[in-house]
C-alpha cells in the first residue's frame, strides 16, 4: 500500500476551533499562544463578542448546508476557554446549534486547563452534552515545571480538584481526556501512570512545539540522537504491554496505521485534515499550532464577518493538509514510513528560508518510534499466527 | 529524468490473514483492539479526517446524545 493519494477536491470544514476567549489564566511558558514566534493574541479581543458569536453560528450552519453535512464538531479553545463565563459559553453552544438546525448534530467540546472547572460547568456541559478534554503533564513536579501562574503559583491542586470531579457520576462521561507535553526531565512511565490516576478514557501526549529554525527543548542536531523517541516508546511498551483500558491517541494512530488504517489525528498520517479556527474577533485562521513558526504564520486575512467558510478552503496552505502524500518534501516522499509518520505535525515542518517544504524536526524520533512499534507488533503477531508479517501492498 | 522517484516501498503490515480465533487468543490485548479496529475499518472504508491534536478526544466514543431543546435533531 502506497498511501499515495490523489488530490482530494474542496474537503468541507468539519472540525471548527472557536477561540472563545483570548487570554488564559496560567503562564505556561511552552504555549504556542503566547510564548512563542506568533504574538497576535495581543491585538485580539479578549473575549468573543455576542455580536461575533451570531456571524459564527451563521457562517458554521451556512458551510454544513452548503455542503449538505448532518454533523460537525466543534471546539471551544483558547487561551482559556472557561474564562469566557458559563452565560457565553452556554450562549454559544445554544446559537450555534440552533442556527445549524433541525437535522444537524454538532457536537461540543471544549479544551481547558481544569482550572475554572467546576461543579457549575460540569452542569453545564451535562446539559448541553459538551465533553471535556483537560491539559495536564503528569504528577505535580512534572505540571509545575511549566503549568503555572503568571505568578508561579501551581495549578495542579486546582487541576486535581476538576479532575476529581469529572471523574464522579453524573459528570464522567464527558470526560474525554487528558493532553500531555511531553518533557524528557520528565520519567516517562512516572508521568503515564500519575495521568492514569485520573481515570482518563484516553491520553495524548504532544511533542513540544517546535521547527528547525526555533528547535524543541533538547532535540540536538544529530539525527542518531532520539531522547523523544526514548521517552515515547518507554511510555508505549508500558502501554502496550497491560491490557486495555485507556486510549493512548497516538500509539493507537500509529498503531491502526502500520496496519495499513487512517489516522484521527493531525499529528501522524496523511488524512486530510478538515479543521479550521475563528479568533475572538472572528478572524477564521489556519490551525493554530502554525504560530510556532512566525508571526502570522496562521493568518487568511478572512473573516466570519464578511467572508464564508468557502472562501478558505482554497487557502493554499489550508488545501496542502489535504494533499496526502504528494505534498510531503522529497525527504519523506521516499522514505519506508511515510504514510505512518505523515510528515509529522505540519508546524513542525518549518524552517525559515524553505517554509514546510521539509520533514519533521522530530523526524529521526518519529522515525525510531514508528519502527519500535513496527517491530513490537510484527513480533506479537508472529508469535500469535506463527507466521512472519510480510508488508501490507498495494 | 532526474525528478523521476524510484518506487514507492512501505513499511506497513498486513493483517488480513489474522483469523477470529488468534484475536480470541490476544483478547484484551491492545494488540488486537489495534487489529480489529483496522480490519473494521478496511470493511467500512470509513471517511477519516485528521482531527485537531490540541483537544483530547477519543477515537471510538460517540459523540453525546444532544439535547433536543435547542433546535438540534433527536
Amino acid at each position: 500500500m502506497t498511501g499515495e493519494r490523489p488530490a482530494l477536491g474542496p474537503q468541507p470544514f468539519r472540525e471548527f476551533i472557536l477561540k472563545v476567549h483570548s487570554r488564559c489564566n496560567l503562564a505556561c511558558d511552552y504555549c504556542y499562544v503566547y510564548m512563542m514566534a506568533d504574538q497576535s493574541w495581543r491585538d485580539r479581543p479578549r473575549v468573543m463578542s455576542s455580536a461575533v458569536i451570531s456571524d459564527v453560528a451563521q457562517r458554521i450552519a451556512e458551510h454544513l448546508h452548503a455542503h449538505a453535512l448532518w454533523d460537525a464538531t466543534v471546539v471551544l479553545h483558547g487561551g482559556e476557554p472557561l474564562l469566557a463565563g458559563p452565560r457565553r459559553i452556554e450562549d454559544i453552544v445554544t446559537r450555534v446549534r440552533r442556527a445549524a438546525g433541525p437535522g444537524v448534530r454538532v457536537t461540543f467540546e471544549v479544551q481547558t486547563n481544569g482550572v475554572l472547572l467546576d461543579r457549575a460547568y460540569l452542569d453545564l456541559f451535562v446539559r448541553h452534552g459538551v465533553r471535556v478534554g483537560v491539559s495536564l503533564d503528569g504528577d505535580r513536579t512534572a505540571t509545575d515545571r511549566h503549568r503555572r501562574g503568571a505568578d508561579g503559583r501551581s495549578s495542579h491542586d486546582a487541576v486535581t480538584r476538576a479532575l476529581r470531579l469529572l471523574g464522579q457520576p453524573p459528570y464522567r462521561p464527558l470526560f474525554a481526556g487528558l493532553l500531555c507535553t511531553v518533557d524528557l526531565d520528565n520519567d516517562p512511565v512516572a508521568t503515564y501512570e500519575a495521568l492514569l490516576d485520573h481515570g482518563p478514557p484516553m491520553v495524548d501526549f504532544l511533542l513540544p512545539n517546535g521547527n528547525w529554525t526555533y528547535p524543541p527543548p533538547q532535540r540536538p542536531a544529530d539525527p542518531s540522537t532520539t531522547p523523544y523517541a526514548d521517552w515515547l516508546t518507554a511510555v508505549f511498551d508500558r502501554w502496550y504491554a497491560a491490557p486495555r483500558t485507556t486510549a493512548v491517541r497516538l500509539f493507537d494512530e500509529i498503531l491502526n496505521l502500520l496496519l495499513g488504517g487512517a489516522s484521527r489525528t493531525e499529528s501522524v498520517g496523511l488524512s486530510p485534515s478538515a479543521t479550521v479556527v475563528v479568533e475572538t474577533d472572528g478572524s477564521i485562521e489556519q490551525v493554530d499550532t502554525l504560530k510556532s513558526a512566525y508571526h502570522g504564520a496562521a493568518v487568511t486575512g478572512l473573516t466570519v464577518l464578511s467572508h464564508p467558510f468557502d472562501a478558505a478552503l482554497d487557502f493554499p496552505a489550508i488545501a496542502v493538509r489535504r494533499r496526502g502524500a504528494v505534498a510531503l518534501s522529497g525527504t519523506c516522499r521516499r522514505c519506508a514510513v511515510r504514510d505512518v509518520c505523515g510528515g509529522g505535525l505540519y508546524a513542525h515542518r518549518f524552517r525559515a528560508g524553505s517554509g514546510f517544504d521539509n520533514p519533521s524536526v522530530y523526524c529521526p524520533d518519529l522515525r525510531r518510534l514508528i519502527e519500535h512499534v513496527s517491530a513490537r507488533v510484527r513480533a506479537d503477531l508472529m508469535a500469535v499466527t506463527g507466521a512472519p508479517r510480510g508488508d501490507a501492498v498495494a | 529524468m532526474d525528478d523521476v522517484e524510484p518506487p514507492y516501498e512501505s513499511d506497513l503490515i498486513d493483517v488480513t490473514d489474522v483469523t477470529l480465533e488468534q484475536l480470541r487468543a490476544i483478547d484484551d490485548s491492545t494488540l488486537a483492539h489495534a487489529v480489529r479496529r483496522a480490519l473494521r475499518e478496511a470493511q467500512e472504508r470509513p471517511q477519516v479526517l485528521a482531527a485537531f491534536q490540541n483537544y483530547a478526544e477519543a477515537l471510538d466514543s460517540p459523540p453525546d446524545a444532544q439535547p433536543a431543546d435547542d433546535g438540534a435533531a433527536p
